[in-house]
């Protein structure tokens, strides 16, 4: 097929080349996504928890310091189960939300008493940490990120 | 003969628009059976055994979850379970104190979608140590 041949194809049957190249360019899109979204990277830790749409920091040592042994986050798209063994470790956990929703978190001391039960909001892009309150308690702070 | 060309013509612009969607989905269903049924998957952090390793900083990525434990004395155990691709690829970098790392891998998760990090990473289908 020579050069005149594919400009006479392409002439007569432009409308099905408009389609195929239309449908082509949406496969594309999907295809190409990836090699510009995020990804991580195997050589370097993410060192600072890099922002998925709702973050949680548990500040181990406030928590240890308020008595805390056992830490449980529940939420539709993440459970998170944490059994301290000396002082509780700092634990920072990153996920992505696709909608409005409730998580709860419970921290329990060594007797299994709940000394933190607390339900979050979950109404866009979450940063909240687990730490001890300005009262020297320990709290669940939350602020929303993108409001 | 103007008005029939005219017409065909839109109708052809009408199916390319409409062709921009239908790649867009079926290409999105390609990658969705390339990357396998999601399904609930459990990560375990091994503590006590990290920690006898030397281990302090314990690192995970995955596109269902960031996650980066600093130990305090003996690392604690924790678990973590969420919605994930099977073939989707996650990252373990488990480091010392001075940030060497101990044990650094990828991997895919297994059939089983369990996965636990300690002296090694197991319970993957793939998996490639740094």
């Amino acid at each position: 097929m020579n050069r005149s041949e594919i400009l006479g194809f392409l002439r007569h049957r432009w409308g099905v080349c408009l389609v195929v190249t239309s449908y082509v360019l949406g496969c594309a899109y999907v295809l190409a996504t990836p090699l510009w979204a995020p990804e991580t990277k195997a050589s370097s830790p993410p060192g600072a928890v890099r922002f998925l749409g709702a973050r949680l920091e548990i500040v181990g040592k406030d928590v240890s310091r308020a008595g805390g042994v056992s830490v449980a986050l529940d939420h539709e798209l993440l459970q998170l189960r944490q059994t301290c063994v000396e002082g509780c470790d700092r634990i920072v956990v990153s996920y992505p939300v696709s909608r409005d929703g409730v998580y709860h978190l419970r921290v329990d001391d060594r007797r299994g008493e709940c000394i933190l039960c607390q339900a979050m909001y979950f109404g866009g892009n979450n940063d909240d940490r687990v730490a001890l309150g300005a009262d020297g308690r320990l709290a669940l702070g939350g602020t929303l990120v993108g409001y | 003969m103007g008005i029939v060309a005219f017409t065909k013509g839109i109708a052809w612009c009408m199916a390319a628009l409409a062709a921009v969607p239908a790649g867009i989905a079926s290409a999105a269903l390609l990658v969705e059976v390339l990357a396998g049924p999601a399904r609930q998957v459990e990560v375990v952090f091994a503590g006590a055994e990290i920690s006898a390793r030397g281990g302090r900083y314990v690192d995970f990525a995955s596109p269902g979850v960031l996650f980066s434990q600093v130990c305090d004395g003996v690392c604690d155990q924790v678990s973590l379970a969420y919605p994930d691709h099977r073939r989707a690829r996650f990252h373990s970098w488990l480091r010392a104190a001075d940030q060497t790392c101990i044990s650094c891998a990828e991997g895919e998760f297994g059939e089983r979608g369990g996965v636990r990090v300690g002296a090694e990473v197991s319970g993957l289908t793939k998996k490639v140590v740094q």
